[in-house]
């Protein structure tokens, strides 16, 4: 059996509001999701973010998160106690060099067992040409939800900028030895 | 079919100026390349390695770095350079034994000819046999402002002249559908 397996891929062939992969199987140990965003904000970047099963709600899927984000030679870090979503990492926005596109990962391991929480890692970096506006992130985070297998992911803008054609979303499947 | 495939290996068996990965196929998503290496420059213990896409000596963005040095944290941006500079590659300058570095690189849309190439490295070393506490861990990147496919990956030492004998460096494949 391969340990790693497309699940679903996008790439936008014109403007959308966000990316979703629905009905994804629950016999993988983890995701591994991989994107490639620009979007419309009129800036040299934007904030994504990722949420789980079609649920932008805090109460029925809080995240708690830590993070740490270089911006040029400014590092800071931040934690969100409770959200209901992956903050935290920038896109290229669409005033930033033409054709950029962010790069980021994220593993959400152990995402189909509904008796533990779920702890994600993820790191992203959104490239530009300008020392001070490009930035670099990485992060952990903890899906608080219990109650059931992550079946879907969504990838939107968080300022509602719409995501910009060839951005791309991929989910994997990681199987380990039976 | 498989979502991630070897394409190829290669380890050296004797000092080289850099490692060159020739046609590779578009076929593929992304690319990575995973990363045992030491170079050769003198009095440090670690070093910076580079990529080279195509032989192209022009149009890599400005690139990011967020990591330790040694002993604190340190994020900075570099001004964009004739090549990819990745943290970090180990080095025989100091120490008894060769502290290979690790990097693992994420070369992502390499074929896209619609959008640029990012690259995403993670990498560190740990120099062993010194006591001058150089040994640092990062995450670094930028992109390459071209949208032709690569076809070749050239991969080397920032500040010394060799890479030395047993270093390894594999690429792989990742496919999206």
């Amino acid at each position: 059996m391969a340990a790693l397996t497309v699940l679903a891929h996008t790439e936008l062939s014109s403007n959308t509001a966000n990316i979703t992969h629905t009905g994804l199987s629950g016999s993988y140990d983890h995701l591994l999701l991989k994107w490639s965003i620009r979007d419309a904000t009129s800036n040299w970047y934007g904030d994504s973010g990722i949420y789980f099963n079609q649920t932008a709600n805090g109460s029925t899927y809080p995240l708690s998160l830590t993070k740490l984000n270089a911006q040029g030679s400014s590092l800071t870090a931040a934690t969100n106690a409770s959200s209901y979503a992956l903050f935290g990492f920038h896109n290229n926005g669409n005033t930033s060099s033409n054709n950029c596109f962010s790069a980021g990962e994220a593993w959400v391991l152990n995402y189909a067992d509904t008796s533990n929480k779920r702890p994600i890692l993820f790191d992203n970096l959104v490239p530009n040409d300008s020392t001070s506006n490009t930035s670099i992130q990485m992060g952990a985070g903890l899906l608080g939800n219990t109650a059931n297998a992550i079946t879907a992911v969504t990838i939107f803008n968080q300022s509602g900028s719409q995501l910009l054609t060839g951005s791309s979303l991929t989910v994997y499947g990681i199987n380990g030895a039976s | 079919m498989a979502a991630i495939e070897a394409i190829k290996t290669t380890r050296l068996e004797s000092w080289v100026s850099s490692i060159t990965l020739s046609s590779i196929p578009s076929s593929y998503e992304h690319l990575e390349l995973r990363v045992s290496a030491a170079g050769n420059r003198a009095s440090y213990a670690s070093d910076i390695a580079y990529l080279r896409f195509n032989s192209s000596t022009t149009s890599y963005t400005d690139q990011a770095m967020l990591g330790s040095a040694p002993n604190s944290e340190i994020c900075f941006a570099q001004s964009s350079r004739s090549r990819m500079d990745l943290y970090r590659l180990g080095t025989i300058g100091v120490g008894k034994r060769i502290p290979y570095g690790a990097l693992i690189i994420q070369i992502r849309d390499y074929a896209n000819t619609s959008k640029n190439t990012t690259v995403v490295a993670f990498g560190g070393t740990s120099a062993v046999d010194n006591t001058s506490n150089d040994r640092q861990v990062s995450v670094c990147g930028g992109a390459w402002h071209q949208t032709t496919a690569i076809s070749s990956i050239e991969f080397g030492d920032v500040n010394g002249t060799y890479l030395m004998t047993g270093s390894v460096v594999s690429l792989y494949g990742i496919r999206s559908s």
